[in-house]
């Protein structure tokens, strides 16, 4: 019960932030350049593709008159083909994800949120269908389903990971996480996926110190969603072994990334996002 | 140093064996770290991967572990409350101890270091378990106790323990000791180091009583004493001697002479010459302000005895008035004495014998002044009594007249002829005289002759050797007018003119008064001291009112004081029974005081038998204060050392707290304080000019100072009101208090006044300012924005009820005729404070608050070339101009108040003269 309260009062807290991280994912999005997705053939679709001269067989109600009225002859006007394709998206909101050091210019939920928000708005502007992964509905269209999308974004939801689900086959996914899990345990979220087809794209967020160990001295960490602490008596000896650690975490997730054929992108809370978008929209494109 | 730890001492000792637990604090502290920084992790996982590395034991650092140990090394010393101090005598003894102190005079100048003194003492005696007992060695009018006492309450009486304005009787004091005590355990005299004749024989009495066990603490340098001693009043100068003590150090000093109310009215300069022990002083002064001395005191001396209380005999004379001649009330003008006693009044109490009995009981109390006013031969009761009293220092004054002229006695100046002479009557070819100029030798030399005087009638005398040496006053030419002789000690002078116009106007003159005030300068104090008789007028008995402290200053007196008779007093010297002090009774006063003679101030500094101690100031330092401080400075310092190993701040902002806290420790902030614009107040308080209220909003400030400038040019153009330019004033910061007018434009959103500026307002319209508040919404009230926010400013405002301006109000006649109050808009009612309300009736029944809905100062708006800046709704030049006059009588009726009002009852009045 103190659960769900905790939850509600999250995703209430959420949603009044979430018109400003709603603005700046739009904003964000803007300056990435817009996704082309034609198909390069005439079908149904909405942009101009070429005229062609009436045939038999064609209903007389697609004969385009403006076009006909300058020749003697008939025109169709054909559209270009274009085919929506599926984004699911995933954006840890877990409790660890509410971090923010010093060095950070936002907490990683933000940026996540973000991140999460304005590639959706990418992928609707492109014609494509944006759905979210766990919530159970359907991925919708037009950019006027953003809103919508951003409100069950903000959904407080403590699952790290993307839960299992049937989910189309041969889609794109964005999962958008700190990846600090175990893994063997992000592994089994990601393999289902993969296993269908999807594409993945993997982006972790990590907060600077989560890198650097910037603390010196006697220091007690305390887990965000542990309950177990560990006591540094000298934080500056173990900064070195730590980075080791880290590192090798890192090296996993792109092996395993690798493995999946999946792409992998790392995204620091400390620097600026619009790299890191057009990076993503690129792969996302390709 | 050493010496600084060999005199070192506890008062607990046994709180230093708190100190061996020091290492186990040491031991404790090493094991238990200060609380690590708590920090939120997330990548907590790959952290707790690093686990299985060899933990390196915590340990405090060891400038933590310094500073922990020494806050508990500070703490236990405190406790144990280390101090160091003389060794006072009467140390390491046992048995109770009583404590003598030399309350009288000589010890009040260093009194607060002999109270401090005392205050040691009984804390050292309290550190030995030993009670005290306390006495003084002035009499004192209960018997001292000699029971010993707990240091608590000892120190909780010793503010009220005052030196008295006594000298110290020793005697009685070693009287009481050889009878009632000898069960204390040592004896400390607190000597005042003067002799006054009892310091050796005390000394022997207390050694022989208390056998040895007696020290005597005295001041290593006691202050120079003086004294006043022996006033005299000669003529009119008060003549006193100064004392000083054998080999005293004071060569010069200064007198000061204070009034009641403590102002000084002179200041002489004293010196000794070597050896000498006293010194005559004088003090001269108009008789004036020699009436209104009440003390002499030697400046800085800050004793009793340096101080001297004047009371009335010092002051006035008395004088009888006598003659044969019968008055009666409605002729008070003819009477002889009429002019005499309006004369003497000022100077002298005037007495008026009624019979021989009463004129001997006068002159045996020591009369100052007799006057004879045309008495003749006198009887030979009274003649006797006057000529003994003459031979002992009494002035006779007499008058001549028809009686003198008749028969006269011996107790004149000259011999007389018989008969008188008079001038310009119809009898006589000489004309009035006037006077002659008074000679240098003359008493009366230098008193301004009035021109006007003229003599008809005199009295000649026989003319003989010794004449004109008797001669004070002649007439212009050359007979005696004011003739006078010696007789014995006294003097008896004689005009040869009545004291009433009968005879000459000189009593009618400026100079008559003159020359009997010359006359009662001369004449002898009052109550010469040989005698002891008391004049019948004065009853009833005196009361002590103003008491003389030990320190010569004035005190509340003693509640269970009885009263005294005069003669109680006539000779008193202070003492238990009758304290120094001004006693009074009905209109008359009695001064009792110290008296000190020359060896009261000999210092004593042999002591023999007793042993004499120096006593030095702040024998004991006490360090338990310092240490405990000491230790919460450590503990504040640990605790920030507690915030710092806590990483709750890191580094820079240690920096920057420490910087802030060395800014806020030392200073108090300053009261931040609304700083009155004094530009602003000296512009507003030069001029009478309107004023608005500056509302934030540069618009309708723009409008209220274009609307105020316009009226003023109409107030200028049409009325005799000199307004100056327009003001705006921040109504939170300046002083409103200048402006007759204050306008205030009301936006939605203004605020209430601060409760500071809400008394401000409310004080400016008791005090007869109004408010003209305008809504400018025309719109009148109820459920605006506008009124809502007037109901905010007006809320915590003292206002009586309002109502619509009625019909004959001031406002609708202090300068036009108006029916309604137009502005910009038009219609809405002016709304003032009720006129039958008493509350509203406060100043001249102006109004203190006025209310417009009209957009007042919108309708006056002028530019800078004289044109109207606004439209007025609906519109009209008409409706402009009466905006305009509502404008002029709103002013003044603000500056003239009601007074058009007191016209309505013009007609009436008229119309009732009219009537016959």
């Amino acid at each position: 019960m103190a659960n769900a309260l905790q939850l509600a009062g999250t995703a209430e807290a959420g949603s009044g932030h979430l018109a400003a991280l709603l603005v700046r994912a739009e904003k964000i999005a803007a300056s990435a350049m817009l996704g082309v997705h034609g198909r390069k053939r005439a079908g149904p679709g909405e942009n101009f593709w070429q005229y062609r001269p009436y045939g038999f067989g064609d209903s007389t109600q697609r004969i385009d008159w403006h076009a006909s009225a300058k020749s003697d002859r008939v025109y169709i006007r054909e559209n270009e083909w274009e085919a929506a394709n599926t984004l699911w998206l995933w954006v840890n909101r877990g409790p660890r994800m509410n971090f923010k050091s010093k060095l950070a210019q936002d907490s990683k939920y933000d940026r996540a949120m973000v991140l999460g928000l304005a590639m959706a708005s990418l992928a609707l502007r492109g014609h494509e269908r944006v759905g979210l992964l766990g919530s159970g509905e359907r991925p919708k269209l037009g950019r006027s389903s953003l809103t919508s999308l951003a409100q069950n974004l903000a959904m407080a939801d403590d699952r790290p990971l993307p839960p299992k689900q049937m989910r189309q086959r041969h889609s794109a996914a964005l999962i958008v996480s700190d990846f600090l899990d175990d893994l063997t345990d992000i592994k089994a979220a990601l393999l289902p996926l993969a296993s269908l087809g999807m594409r993945g794209h993997l982006v972790m967020l990590a907060d600077p110190a989560e890198e650097t160990l910037p603390w010196s001295g006697r220091v007690n960490f305390r887990g965000l969603d542990l309950s177990a602490n560990y006591l540094a008596n000298k934080t500056e000896a173990l900064r070195a072994r730590y980075a080791d650690v880290y590192a090798a975490h890192v090296e996993a997730l792109r092996q395993l990334a690798l493995s999946l054929n999946f792409s992998f992108t790392r995204h620091r809370t400390d620097s600026g996002l619009a790299p890191c978008l057009s990076q993503l929209h690129e792969r996302l494109s390709d | 140093m050493g010496g600084l730890v060999s005199q070192l001492q506890f008062a607990l000792p046994a709180a230093l064996w708190g100190l061996l637990a020091l290492p186990v604090i040491w031991w404790l502290l090493r094991f238990v770290p200060p609380r690590p920084e708590q920090v939120a992790f997330p990548p907590l996982r790959l952290l707790l991967k690093l686990k299985d590395t060899k933990e390196t034991p915590s340990k405090t650092p060891w400038w933590l572990m310094l500073l922990r140990l020494a806050l508990a090394a500070a703490l236990i010393f405190g406790v144990a409350g280390p101090f160091r101090g003389e060794v006072p005598p009467a140390e390491r003894q046992s048995g109770p101890l009583l404590l003598i102190i030399d309350d009288g005079f000589a010890a009040a100048p260093d009194w607060p270091q002999r109270i401090e003194a005392l205050t040691s003492l009984i804390k050292d005696a309290a550190r030995q378990d030993r009670t005290t007992a306390l006495v003084g060695t002035t009499a004192q009018r209960r018997p001292p106790s000699l029971a010993p006492s707990a240091a608590d309450d000892l120190l909780k009486i010793l503010p009220t323990l005052k030196p008295q304005a006594l000298s110290t009787d020793r005697e009685a004091l070693l009287t009481t000791l050889k009878t009632s005590a000898t069960d204390f355990g040592s004896v400390i005299w607190l000597s005042d180091d003067h002799d006054q004749k009892s310091g050796t024989p005390f000394a022997t009495g207390l050694s022989q009583i208390f056998a040895g066990n007696v020290s005597v603490v005295t001041l290593d340098a006691p202050k120079p004493l003086l004294a006043l001693a022996n006033p005299k009043l000669k003529g009119s100068e008060i003549t006193l001697d100064v004392l000083r003590g054998k080999e005293a150090p004071l060569t010069a000093t200064t007198l000061e002479a204070k009034a009641a109310d403590g102002h000084v009215l002179t200041q002489n300069d004293v010196t000794f010459s070597d050896g000498q022990t006293n010194t005559a002083a004088s003090i001269t002064l108009p008789i004036e302000l020699r009436n209104e001395i009440q003390t002499i005191a030697i400046k800085a001396q800050g004793q009793a005895a340096a101080t001297l209380l004047l009371d009335d005999r010092w002051r006035r004379k008395t004088l009888a008035i006598e003659t044969n001649a019968a008055t009666t009330d409605d002729l008070a003008l003819l009477a002889p004495t009429h002019y005499l006693a309006n004369a003497l009044e000022p100077y002298a109490t005037l007495l008026s014998p009624n019979s021989g009995e009463e004129l001997k009981a006068a002159t045996d109390a020591g009369l100052s002044m007799l006057v004879l006013a045309d008495v003749g031969k006198l009887p030979q009761a009274d003649h006797d009594a006057i000529a003994a009293w003459v031979e002992k220092g009494g002035l006779l004054l007499r008058f001549a007249g028809t009686r003198l002229a008749g028969s006269a006695d011996d107790l004149l100046p000259v011999q007389l002829r018989e008969g008188d002479r008079s001038f310009g009557s119809s009898l006589s070819w000489e004309t009035p005289q006037a006077l002659a100029p008074f000679t240098a030798e003359s008493p009366f030399a230098g008193i301004v002759i009035d021109p006007k005087i003229a003599v008809q009638r005199q009295l000649l005398a026989e003319p003989d050797a010794e004449l004109s040496s008797k001669t004070w006053v002649s007439l212009a030419d050359g007979t005696p007018l004011v003739t006078a002789a010696k007789r014995g000690k006294g003097l008896i002078v004689l005009f040869h003119i009545t004291a009433n116009a009968d005879w000459s106007n000189l009593p009618l003159t400026g100079t008559f008064p003159e020359m009997l005030k010359k006359l009662v300068d001369m004449a002898p104090a009052a109550g010469s001291t040989d005698s002891a008789a008391i004049s019948a007028s004065s009853q009833g008995r005196f009361a002590l009112r103003l008491a003389l402290s030990g320190t010569g200053e004035f005190i509340s007196p003693p509640s269970d004081l009885p009263s005294f008779t005069a003669a109680d007093l006539e000779t008193a010297k202070a003492s238990p029974a009758t304290p120094a002090g001004l006693y009074q009774r009905e209109g008359e006063n009695r001064a009792v005081n110290v008296m000190a003679n020359a060896d009261d101030l000999t210092l004593l500094s042999d002591y023999t038998p007793l042993a004499a101690q120096t006593l030095k100031p702040n024998t004991l330092q006490d360090f338990t204060p310092l240490l405990l401080t000491l230790a919460a400075i450590l503990f504040l310092a640990d605790c920030l050392a507690a915030v710092f190993l806590g990483g709750l701040w890191r580094k820079q902002n240690i920096l920057a707290a420490a910087a802030l806290l060395i800014f806020i420790l030392p200073f108090h902030p300053p009261e931040v304080r609304a700083d009155i614009n004094i530009t602003t107040a000296m512009q507003a308080a030069l001029q009478t000019r309107l004023a608005f209220v500056k509302t934030g909003n540069a618009d309708v400030d723009a409008t209220s100072l274009q609307g105020l400038r316009g009226l003023t040019f109409i107030m200028t153009e049409r009325t005799s009101a000199n307004v100056g330019e327009p003001i705006g004033v921040d109504i939170e910061a300046d002083d409103i208090s200048y402006f007759p007018l204050l306008y205030w434009p009301v936006l939605p959103d203004a605020q209430a006044p601060s409760a500071a500026t809400a008394s401000k307002l409310s004080s400016f319209m008791k005090n007869g300012g109004t408010i003209l508040f305008d809504l400018r919404d025309g719109g009148g009230f109820g459920g605006s924005a506008n009124s809502d926010a007037l109901k905010r400013i007006v809320t915590d405002l003292d206002v009586a009820p309002l109502e619509p301006v009625p019909e004959g109000h001031a406002l609708t006649k202090s300068f036009y005729i108006l029916k309604d109050f137009p502005g910009r808009y038009e219609g809405t009612p002016m709304w003032v404070e009720a006129q039958g309300d008493a509350a509203s009736v406060s100043a001249d029944n102006v109004s203190g608050i006025i209310i417009s809905s009209n957009d007042l100062a919108a309708a006056w708006a002028i530019n800078d070339n004289g044109d109207p800046v606004y439209a007025v709704v609906p519109g009209s030049d008409r409706q402009r101009e009466m905006a305009y006059r509502v404008g002029v009588n709103i002013v003044m009726y603000t500056l003239t108040g009601n007074y058009k009002t007191d016209q309505v009852h013009v007609p009436a009045l008229l119309e009732r003269l009219g009537k016959p």
